[in-house]
Parts: structure tokens; C-alpha cells; sequence
């Protein structure tokens, strides 16, 4: 008798605070991946490493993450420049930028 | 001096683990000089043992004896007792994930990376998991993260089917000692867990691509990749590690609070039996066996001794790590084992990883309300069971309950023809057969008799 959960959101790949926009993004790069799998060019090995089946998806799943973070920067660069024309009041950003030396 | 090489340490050329009267050695060869020289001058092992993530050693150096293949002997600090990811419950493996994850981390920063992630390389001492294979460190080089694979099998997938299927798979981690296979756990998981990223990527596309990209493709079609793409899959592995839960919900857990089969009294008196009785043999590894939630286990781990609790059921388990984690209680350890069928003897040669009965005896066995569970549910005769004991404790403090006991009636129910034999008297000459009678008391309020035995 127990109880299961996953969790509930699709966060896993981009930090907190995703919106529909980004998870659609998510999902369309995850399709993406799906099509190069299939695409991958067949070979004949009679023998091949177990773990290699691993190793080549793993190169395609870096293009994915590598998106997933790249868009994460953009969208952290993309709020600090909003942050920046529309707030009043920018002192957290100021006084961190004093705090490392800028 | 006897030297034996440790049975399951054979895999990496880098070095293996020895023991050397009761001391356990690992040997460094010229093999894995170069890791284990990266490690220790890049400050990586000294922030990993700060942080608890590695297991602290001493350099002993190179012995006058050593053959030319030998750098180093180091010697690792002691372990109460080895203990296997077949024998954990699910916050056991996800700490054990989490913290190979840790490692990863670390050792990303400081230029270096993890060449496996096998499960058997965690082990927990003082409550808390620690990485114990110091020669899985290798400088970092261009290319996937090797253990990705092995990762999901040990971790990844146990834990998933732990969480959205059933606690007890983690069991299956015994059948499959190179992890489970990600078509297994692939098709074992519900469907829904398609729609969740964790899962989808890591289990089941990575499944289908591991059946079918290792036919299609080739090794160099793999090589590239550099410390960021490393960087962002273990990014993703800790989010999907993480969310994965389970809360422990079980008709053994409270059971000592719902009890009516017997009062408080007698409870109190055997707390009262079993401490003194401690206090008397002094201790150093007690290994209590049913121990539910711990409440008798306690009372060893308080006096200073390694204890391991065990319990077949994994929501007692659960309930125990959580709270000795909470509590900080470096000496308690509780492992899942059925006693009906411990653990066994594992991997090549059947010794790569050791039985139940291989790692012991401890100084004292508590075995407290579990003999009639075995001699009713199991039908294990008196005889064997004793025997079964003597190679589990030195000393046994074993509570024998009457066929009259309102729980033991509970047990047998319409099979009580099957257990006419089943009485004090041929309990204790089963018993007096193996151990040496050192006390006895019966429970106050009970018709149940604690007795200390020695063997």
C-alpha cells in the first residue's frame, strides 16, 4: 500500500518558473530529438558495445539540454534588461553588481 | 600475514580492495596513478571528504614487498558493515543517487569526472550515504558521460518503479546486479510516465535508443561533447532524481502504537530486559532483526553500538533512515531484509557480493516478536532456527511467544494442527542444542519469555 507520485510539473529540464510558451518549446525539442534517432543512418554490426546505443542517444540528448539552457540564459538575460527599463527601483541589481566588483 | 583480495573487487584495473587481518587495504596499480594523483593534488579528494561525499583514507605509500605494478596502498576508513542497494529503501537509493550526482558535480569543476556510477559504490556510514570507490575519478576527457547509462539503470529506473509501481521492485536490483535493464523498466512503468520529461528521457526514449542505436550506429559517431554537455545532463538527472518520491504507508508502521496484543507493560519490561542485558555484554555491532520501527534498535545505537535494524517490511525501513537522518544518528543503520529469504551470495563466482550470513556474526542478535513469524508464517522448525541464529549473533536475546499469544493466534488461525510441537519446552531444547542459556525472564502483563543466549 502506497502511495506514488512523479511530481507534477515539466520542469525537469528547465529551472523553475517555466510558462506555456517554454514547455511548447520543451515539447517541440523533444520531438525534435525523436526525429534524429529515427534518422540515425543504419549500420551492419554483427557486435556492438552494449552501451553504445547509450552513448550516441546521449549526443543527441546534449543538443536538447544545450538548447534547454541556452534558452534558460536568454530568458534570464532577457528579464534582467525588462527588470531594468520598466522597474524604478534596480537597487538589488545594483548593489549585487557593487558586491562582485562591476 | 593473511591477505585476501576482496571478492567483488576485480573489475578495475586501476586497483583493487584487500584485507589484511580484518583491515581493509585498497591497492592503487601504476594503472590509475595518474587519476589518483589528479584527485589528490587538484584539491578535488580534500573539498569531496570536507563535503562527505568520498570516503576519507590514509596513504600508506608503497610497501618494500609490493610487486612493480603497485603505486599506493591506501586504507580507507572502516565500514560496520557492507551493505548492498537490494537491501535499501527508496530514500536510501535516492540519497545514494543524489550523492553520485554530487560527486559528478565536484568533480566537473575540478576537471575530472565519473567513470561509473555503479550503485554498489555508495555505502552509508554514520547514517549517511559516502562514495567509497576512490579510483572512479579520471581526468576528464571529450565525449558523453560513460556511467549515463549506468546511472539510470542503477538509480534512475529502481527508483522509478519504486515510485510509480511498487516499493518492493527495488528488490529486483538482487536479480539484476548490473542494474535494471531500461527495457524493463521501460515497459514495467505506467503510461503516464511518458508525459513526464525525467522519465521520457531518461528511461524510456534512452531505452528505445539503447535497444536500437546500438545496432545502427558507431562508437566514433559518440565522440563529442565537452564539460557543459556533461554539465547540463547532470543538471537534468538531479531535477528528474529529485522529484521522484514516495511516502511509506504500511499496516506494520504504528504498530507498536496500535498494538493490542500486548500491553505496555510488558513492553516496557522488555525495553527495561534488553538494556540491561546490553549494558552487561557491551557491545560493539548489534544486528536487530524485525526491528520495525526501531523502538528496541534504539536502545543499542544509543549505548554506542554499530546496529543494524532490519525489517523485511520497506515502509518500516523508510520510516527509520527518515528518522535517523532527522535525529542525526550516526549508529543507526536500517536495511530491508526478508528473514525468510536473506540475502544471498551474488555475482561472479557467487561471491561477488556477500551473503547475509557471510557478513556476520554480530556481537549480539536481538530477535524480539520474530521467531513465531518465522516458525508460523515460514513453518521453520525450532531446531533450524536456532541453528540459523548462531551463525547471525554471538549472543541472541530472543523473545519466544506462546501458540496462545493473541498475535501468534492470529498466524496460525485454522492451522493450528501443523504446530502441536510448537511449545516453551521444545523451544528451549532446541535452543540449549546450540547456545548456552545466560538469562530469562517472562514479560510482565504477557505470556511471552525473553531470554539471553550465548553461543
Amino acid at each position: 500500500m502506497s502511495t506514488n507520485s512523479f511530481g507534477r510539473t515539466h520542469r525537469m529540464l528547465f529551472t523553475s518558473g517555466c510558462t506555456q510558451a517554454h514547455r511548447n518549446v520543451g515539447r517541440a525539442l523533444l520531438l525534435a530529438l525523436v526525429a534524429g534517432i529515427v534518422a540515425v543512418p543504419s549500420n551492419a554490426y554483427a557486435y556492438m558495445d552494449p552501451g553504445t546505443g547509450s552513448m550516441i542517444y546521449q549526443t543527441l540528448l546534449a543538443l536538447l539540454l544545450g538548447v534547454g539552457l541556452l534558452f534558460h540564459g536568454l530568458r534570464t538575460k532577457i528579464r534582467a534588461v525588462l527588470h531594468r527599463l520598466f522597474h524604478r527601483n534596480p537597487a538589488g541589481i545594483e548593489s549585487r553588481d557593487a558586491q562582485s566588483g562591476k | 600475514m593473511e591477505t585476501d583480495r576482496i571478492a567483488g573487487s576485480f573489475r578495475d584495473p586501476a586497483g583493487h580492495v584487500f584485507v589484511e587481518q580484518g583491515v581493509v587495504y585498497r591497492q592503487i596499480n601504476e594503472a590509475g596513478k595518474d587519476d589518483y594523483d589528479q584527485l589528490t593534488r587538484s584539491g578535488l579528494y580534500d573539498a569531496l571528504v570536507a563535503a562527505r561525499v568520498l570516503i576519507p583514507h590514509d596513504d600508506l605509500g608503497l610497501p618494500a614487498d609490493a610487486g612493480p605494478e603497485v603505486y599506493k596502498i591506501i586504507r580507507p576508513t572502516h565500514l560496520p558493515l557492507v551493505n548492498y542497494p537490494y537491501e535499501w529503501c527508496f530514500s536510501q537509493l535516492k540519497d545514494a543517487a543524489l550523492l553520485t550526482l554530487a560527486a559528478q558535480r565536484r568533480a566537473l569543476h575540478a576537471g575530472m569526472c565519473l567513470k561509473d556510477a555503479s550503485a554498489y559504490n555508495v555505502q552509508f556510514l554514520d547514517g549517511r550515504p559516502i562514495l567509497i570507490d576512490t579510483l572512479s575519478f579520471e581526468g576528464l576527457i571529450p565525449g558523453p558521460w560513460k556511467a549515463y547509462r549506468q546511472f539510470c539503470q542503477h538509480f534512475l529506473g529502481p527508483l522509478a518503479l519504486m515510485s510509480a509501481v511498487d516499493v518492493r521492485l527495488g528488490r529486483t536490483l538482487q536479480s539484476f546486479i548490473d542494474g535494471l535493464p531500461l527495457r524493463v523498466v521501460s515497459r514495467s512503468l505506467p503510461r503516464r510516465t511518458w508525459l513526464r520529461p525525467g522519465p521520457l528521457i531518461h528511461l524510456h526514449l534512452h531505452a528505445w535508443a539503447d535497444e536500437h542505436l546500438g545496432r545502427r550506429g558507431e562508437p566514433g559517431a559518440a565522440a563529442n561533447g565537452s564539460r557543459g554537455v556533461k554539465a547540463s545532463l547532470l543538471h537534468s538527472l538531479e531535477a528528474a532524481t529529485t522529484r521522484l518520491r514516495w511516502r511509506p504507508r504500511s499496516s506494520w508502521v504504528g504498530y507498536y502504537e496500535d498494538r493490542e496484543s500486548y500491553s505496555a507493560e510488558a513492553a516496557e519490561h522488555k525495553a527495561d530486559l534488553v538494556a540491561e542485558w546490553l549494558d552487561a555484554i557491551e557491545p560493539r555491532t548489534v544486528w536487530d532483526l524485525g526491528a520495525n520501527t526501531g523502538r528496541y534498535s534504539r536502545l543499542a545505537s544509543e549505548r554506542g553500538a554499530a546496529t543494524i535494524a532490519f525489517d523485511q517490511d520497506v515502509a518500516c525501513v523508510e520510516t527509520m533512515y527518515l528518522e535517523v537522518k532527522q535525529r542525526g544518528d550516526h549508529n543507526l543503520l536500517p536495511l530491508v531484509m526478508d528473514f525468510t529469504n536473506p540475502s544471498p551470495s551474488l555475482g561472479w563466482a557467487s561471491e561477488e557480493r556477500a551473503s547475509l550470513v557471510q557478513r556476520g556474526p554480530a556481537e549480539v542478535a536481538l530477535v524480539l516478536a520474530l521467531e513465531h513469524h518465522l516458525a508460523f508464517a515460514n513453518n521453520v522448525p525450532l531446531d533450524r532456527l536456532a541453528r540459523f541464529l548462531r551463525g547471525i549473533g554471538r549472543h541472541v536475546l530472543v523473545e519466544f511467544v506462546p501458540s496462545s499469544d493473541p498475535m501468534a493466534l492470529r498466524l496460525i488461525r485454522d492451522r493450528r494442527d501443523l504446530f502441536t510441537g510448537y511449545h516453551q519446552d521444545a523451544f528451549e531444547a532446541a535452543f540449549r542444542g546450540v547456545f548456552t542459556l545466560e538469562r530469562c525472564a517472562r514479560l510482565r502483563g504477557s505470556e511471552r519469555v525473553l531470554y539471553w543466549m550465548r553461543a
